[in-house]
């Protein structure tokens, strides 16, 4: 009796093995056809990629076809996908989702879904290449109207640099983000921020209501430093639409050399005797530009080329009595001779001496601080305050 | 009892395979509205779009090959890889109605 129902269910396993073999030979499909338009701006559908998945399931579960010629459907604009192949195979009145993925070109298309029905094919939608905002335009300049296309920078100060974009959105999207980086040639956009050479502005302001419909301007600021490096520069600006699709565009401008130096002190010898020699007093140059610097240095009394240093309440004091070290303090009290022997003469007109002041490149402080030192002696005939001027101009050094 | 036994096992399998068989093959060149699984003998080999043209009441022509699927739909004149029908190949063909196939040496013997 056992026996005979163990012959039974094996005969009807056998039955059931034979069935299924033959049956797993046999393909079933469903296909799903669509037709992709072309993008806005005349890109083509095809070689693009479209993926289908089943919402309910998730992405991961997916099948692609290429558009076009080079996919299943050999036919321009035109795919088609098995969803049977998915690996949770498409079942009647499922709904199953499609798009044309961002293969790096930055097209893709919105979603659209499709019920599978019990038909022969299903015939999804058209979709659209969406395309990337078109710019039109990158102006990069300065806040001055002349001279164009110049980055003339501010001494010790900041200089308000504009990246003007102009966008045309043809699928009217409207624009998520923009960002600009504005950057010296001879670096990488995607080097670090560096005064001297890199600044990022990651919240350009968009203005949509620009033009007709679908334009926008986008400003893109940056507060150029007076040390940055001069030479070419570029501005890069990343635009993208609500679909994520980029587009950047770059534009050149040149940054200006700028000399300019600074004195923050003034010089008082303070009371100083007849037929002595003054302490020593210092002025800190800096150089507020951005190149090297060596100085050109004159002096007058009371009116340039006057022949004096100063002009005191009585009498006063011969240009060549103001003397200067440019590199090295002499401490304590100088004797006539030392006095002469130590330091330079001041002169009536201007006489370039090699200083090698480098510009800035310290983002945190201002290390490019030199001290120069000077001393007076008083002649006899000489009584009261005495003021006189010191002029310093800044010289461009050959670059060593 | 045990040659028995094993005749009968068989038997079984064979009947069986003939069964599984008499699915496709009983109406071998008959299509009924929805999916048809058919294999074909003895006939000259032809694209699928040729088949179509002849059966424009065919919807889809698939078959299976390893883990891939070849497909041809009849919508925009005819889509997807245009395949050659051959002998002995399991195809899945969706019709929109019942009708009979129809392949070029039955036009040719007609017009004969």
């Amino acid at each position: 009796m056992i026996l005979k129902k163990m012959q039974g269910k094996f005969f009807f396993a056998a039955f059931l093995f034979v069935l299924l073999f033959q049956l797993s030979f046999v393909s079933s499909a469903h296909y799903v056809i669509g037709r992709v338009n072309n993008a806005l701006d005349l890109t083509l559908a095809n070689d693009h990629t479209v993926v289908l998945w089943n919402p309910s399931i998730g992405l991961t579960d997916n099948l692609t076809d290429i558009i076009g010629p080079n996919g299943n459907s050999g036919q321009d604009n035109l795919y088609m996908i098995d969803c049977e192949l998915l690996n949770n195979p498409c079942n009647i009145d499922e709904t199953i989702s499609l798009k044309v993925i961002n293969g790096g070109d930055n097209y893709a298309s919105l979603v659209i879904n499709i019920t599978v029905t019990g038909a022969g094919f299903d015939l999804a939608d058209n979709l659209t290449l969406n395309s990337p905002p078109n710019i039109t335009s990158v102006l990069v300049d300065d806040d001055l109207l002349i001279p164009e296309n110049e980055i003339d920078l501010l001494a010790g100060n900041v200089r308000d640099v504009l990246c003007k974009i102009y966008v045309d959105e043809l699928d009217y999207d409207s624009l998520q983000s923009a960002s600009g980086i504005f950057y010296l040639s001879d670096y990488s956009f995607s080097d670090p921020d560096d005064n001297n050479s890199h600044y990022t502005n990651n919240s350009c302001y968009i203005n949509e209501s620009y033009g007709g419909e679908g334009e926008s301007e986008i400003t893109c600021g940056f507060f150029v430093e007076y040390y940055s490096d001069p030479g070419a520069w570029q501005c890069l600006v990343s635009i993208s639409d609500n679909m994520s699709l980029m587009k950047n565009s770059t534009d050149e401008t040149n940054v200006n050399e700028l000399l300019a130096i600074g004195l923050e002190n003034r010089l008082d010898f303070g009371k100083i005797d007849a037929l002595k020699v003054s302490d020593e007093g210092i002025l800190n140059v800096t150089n507020y530009g951005n190149v090297k610097v060596n100085l050109s240095l004159s002096g007058y009394g009371l009116v340039e080329e006057d022949g004096y240093a100063m002009s005191c309440e009585m009498g006063t004091i011969e240009i060549n009595s103001l003397k200067y070290n440019l590199t090295d303090s002499i401490l304590g009290d100088l004797t006539l001779g030392q006095f002469e022997g130590n330091y330079t003469n001041l002169t009536n007109n201007s006489v370039v001496k090699e200083f090698n002041l480098d510009y800035r490149t310290n983002d945190e402080i201002n290390d490019r601080i030199n001290t120069t030192y000077w001393r007076i002696y008083v002649p006899t005939g000489v009584a009261g305050t005495c003021n006189g001027t010191i002029v310093f101009g800044a010289i461009k050094a050959v670059a060593t | 009892m045990r040659i028995f036994f094993v005749l009968i096992c068989f038997l079984i399998l064979v009947l069986s395979i003939f069964f599984v068989k008499s699915i496709d093959n009983d109406s071998e060149n008959l299509l009924v509205k929805g999916k048809n699984y058919i294999s074909f003998s003895g006939i000259d080999p032809l694209y699928v779009s040729d088949l179509i043209k002849l059966n424009p009441g065919i919807e889809v022509v698939s078959y299976g090959e390893g883990e891939d699927t070849f497909g041809y739909v009849n919508v925009f004149g005819g889509i997807g890889k245009n395949f050659i029908i051959r002998d002995l190949q399991e195809y899945e063909i969706i019709s929109k109605e019942d009708t009979a196939l129809i392949f070029p040496n039955d036009i040719k013997e007609n017009a004969g």
